[in-house]
């Protein structure tokens, strides 16, 4: 591509069709109902207006899959879809921590679901191992013993409403344009062989970025290893080992 | 659209055998487990209900169905009411992608005994929903809203992170000989003979991959999620009726499919010497090696309850230090072995030779560092003596 990032940018602003911004000007509506539903303590009513707004947003999405006649993998790619944002606002807006990670493990496993529609069953299921499969159960075993009654007001509380909003609408316009000017590929038919084909490429063309990749995560553990650590020195044991004389004491 | 039915009742079959199957087995799973119980503490078992007490299954079926639904006042109910389902959906899941019959590795028509065959990532598949099955253990567990459900939740999920690791660790040797990860394929490449079961030359990983996938199903002796002297029932405390037979139905599921697992990846699945190559088209053909594959996985089944009447229940710290100390150290050097016999191009039977030799010098390795740390203990305890005294 030789169009520089600037154009780029105002491509996407130049394409100002009701196409783009009905579906912007809800999300930013959403965002604001949002915010409200965080703020106070009747959520039920808002929530349902948030999946209203982003059903249409997706209603619009629809319209640029749909254009030729409905098949099983479109319909079931929107339907992943509304499933993954709708598990994203359930991870954002629900009080109790648990009920956020489940809206999580929704949205990454309709994530995985969609990964599969696009033949690539590989990333799908590596997608459910890595993020649903450990992330969130640590992420769970943190909550359970978290547990508490009532949220702490620093985290309903928001500090400038009307800047997220904004935000959040800009957000959804460059991805909005970003999705009507870019090419989409299409869904391959049938895909024999993807995994040995992935994995041939992954050890030859890339070799390099996974293997620092993997050097990287070996550090990370190593680091964390090294960090999590008590320090031996000067800890006070009441334990059974505290029993035998220290060092100095023992006899040669 | 149109349908293709040559494409749909295959799969509808299998679907409706796995789904007609897996309750009555797993009734008939608690029959047997009890007989066997009461064969191993010489008793008699349940001998009411029928000839042999064959009913007495059917009978519990029926009594869990209509036993009043009970739901404590203090739970999360939605999520209370959701955890044992999710327990047992992913427990099905899991089969979708084992052939619980013979199937060619080829695609082709007619019926096959699996439900989604020619998966590309089987053994991933299994590996992203066996992950997934800690969600109605935990859940169950959170819901409940009870401390001892929560710490039986909570060592379940220590318990699952740590032994996915030696599972993956185990069956990426099979999975770089054979260069595939379907698991007809898997089965298929074992078609040759008895020589060419993966055991024998993989019994390490073999060994590692029963003891993990134990330990995943949560059976005793790893079941330490449900450890009645510690935490009343486990995450299972709040539970009764057939919410708690939804999580027995998913425990037992679970069972089933590991015992499938152990035959189709290290016992050849359908093959026996006499009866190798791929799957004919005759019905005779087909059922005997269908035979074949029930009798070899009812013997690991039975493997499996007997250890449960046999071995008495780790401690917590031993639970942690088998999977961590134990299990992925020896599951890396089997890696390693294997590596060096590929980068090499060597007969894979040297694999045998290292896994053999990797067990017995880890196992002596072991003892030599238990005897070191009790003759310091005791040198330690002798000094101390002679200097009080």
């Amino acid at each position: 591509m030789n169009v520089s990032l600037l154009s780029d940018a105002t491509t996407i602003l130049l394409l100002a069709t009701p196409e783009i911004l009905i579906p912007v000007i809800l999300g930013g509506v959403s965002l604001f109902l949002l915010q409200i539903g965080m703020g106070q303590a009747q959520t039920k009513f808002k929530l349902a207006l948030v999946g209203l707004g982003i059903v249409l947003l997706l209603g619009s999405f629809a319209f640029h899959f749909m254009d030729a006649a409905p098949t099983l993998p479109k319909a079931l790619q929107l339907a992943f879809g509304m499933l993954s944002v709708f598990g994203a606002v359930g991870l954002l807006s629900f009080r109790e921590p648990i009920h956020a990670a489940l809206g999580f493990a929704v949205a990454v496993l309709s994530t995985a679901g969609i990964f599969l529609l696009q033949a690539a069953p590989f990333i799908a299921a590596s997608t459910i191992i890595v993020y649903v499969g450990a992330t969130i159960i640590i992420f769970l075993f943190v909550l359970m013993f978290a547990q508490s009654t009532h949220p702490q007001i620093q985290d309903v509380r928001l500090t400038s409403p009307i800047l997220a909003i904004f935000g959040g609408m800009l957000l959804l316009l460059m991805i909005q344009g970003a999705i009507s000017t870019l090419p989409i590929a299409a869904i391959p038919e049938r895909a024999p062989q993807r995994v040995v084909d992935l994995g041939r490429v992954m050890y030859t063309d890339y070799l390099y970025a996974v293997e620092i990749a993997g050097t990287l995560l070996l550090i990370a553990t190593v680091g964390a290893i090294s960090l999590g650590q008590k320090k031996r020195v000067g800890r006070t044991t009441t334990s059974a080992s505290s029993l035998t004389p220290p060092a100095s004491q023992r006899p040669l | 659209m149109t349908i293709d039915w040559n494409f749909l009742w295959p799969l509808g079959a299998a679907m409706v055998i796995v789904l007609g199957f897996v309750p009555v087995a797993g009734l008939y799973m608690t029959f047997i487990e009890r007989k066997l119980a009461a064969y191993v503490q010489d008793r008699v078992g349940p001998n009411r209900v029928g000839p042999l007490g064959l009913f007495q299954s059917i009978a519990d079926g029926i009594k869990i169905f209509l036993k009043e639904q009970v739901i404590p006042s203090h739970v999360h109910k939605s999520v209370y009411l959701f955890a044992p389902t999710i327990g047992l959906m992913c427990a099905m899941l899991s089969i979708a992608v084992v052939p619980y019959g013979p199937a060619n590795a080829e695609p082709g028509p007619g019926f096959r005994a699996i439900i989604a065959p020619g998966v590309d990532i089987g053994i991933l598949f299994l590996l992203a929903i066996s992950s997934l099955s800690a969600y109605g253990i935990i859940l169950g567990g959170w819901a409940s809203n009870n401390k001892y459900s929560l710490f039986g939740a909570t060592r379940a999920c220590a318990q699952f992170i740590s032994y996915e690791i030696p599972i993956g660790l185990s069956l990426l040797g099979i999975i770089a000989m054979t260069g595939s990860l379907n698991i007809e394929k898997l089965v298929a490449a074992q078609g040759d003979g008895i020589v060419n079961w993966n055991f024998w030359w993989q019994p390490l990983a073999a060994l590692i991959f029963f003891v993990a996938a134990l330990a995943e199903s949560n059976r005793l002796p790893f079941d330490l999620s449900e450890c009645e002297q510690e935490l009343v029932g486990g995450f299972h405390t709040e539970y009764s009726g057939i919410k708690f037979v939804l999580f027995a139905l998913a425990e037992y599921t679970h069972l089933v499919t590991v015992s499938f697992l152990t035959v189709l990846l290290f016992f050849g699945g359908w093959h026996f010497p006499g009866l190798t190559g791929p799957v004919d088209a005759t019905v005779a053909g087909f059922l005997i090696r269908w035979v074949v594959l029930a009798v070899k996985v009812s013997l690991v089944v039975a493997f499996i309850m007997q250890l449960r009447w046999t071995l008495p229940r780790f401690r917590y710290d031993q639970l942690m230090g088998l999977a961590w100390k134990g299990l992925i150290p020896l599951g890396i050097l089997n890696l390693l072995g294997l590596v060096i016999v590929l980068t090499f191009d060597a007969s894979r039977w040297w694999m045998t030779i290292l896994s053999v030799a990797i067990l017995v010098l880890s196992g002596m390795a072991n003892v030599t560092m238990a005897q070191k740390r009790i003759q310091r203990k005791a040198a330690s305890r002798m000094a101390m003596e002679t200097q009080y005294s």
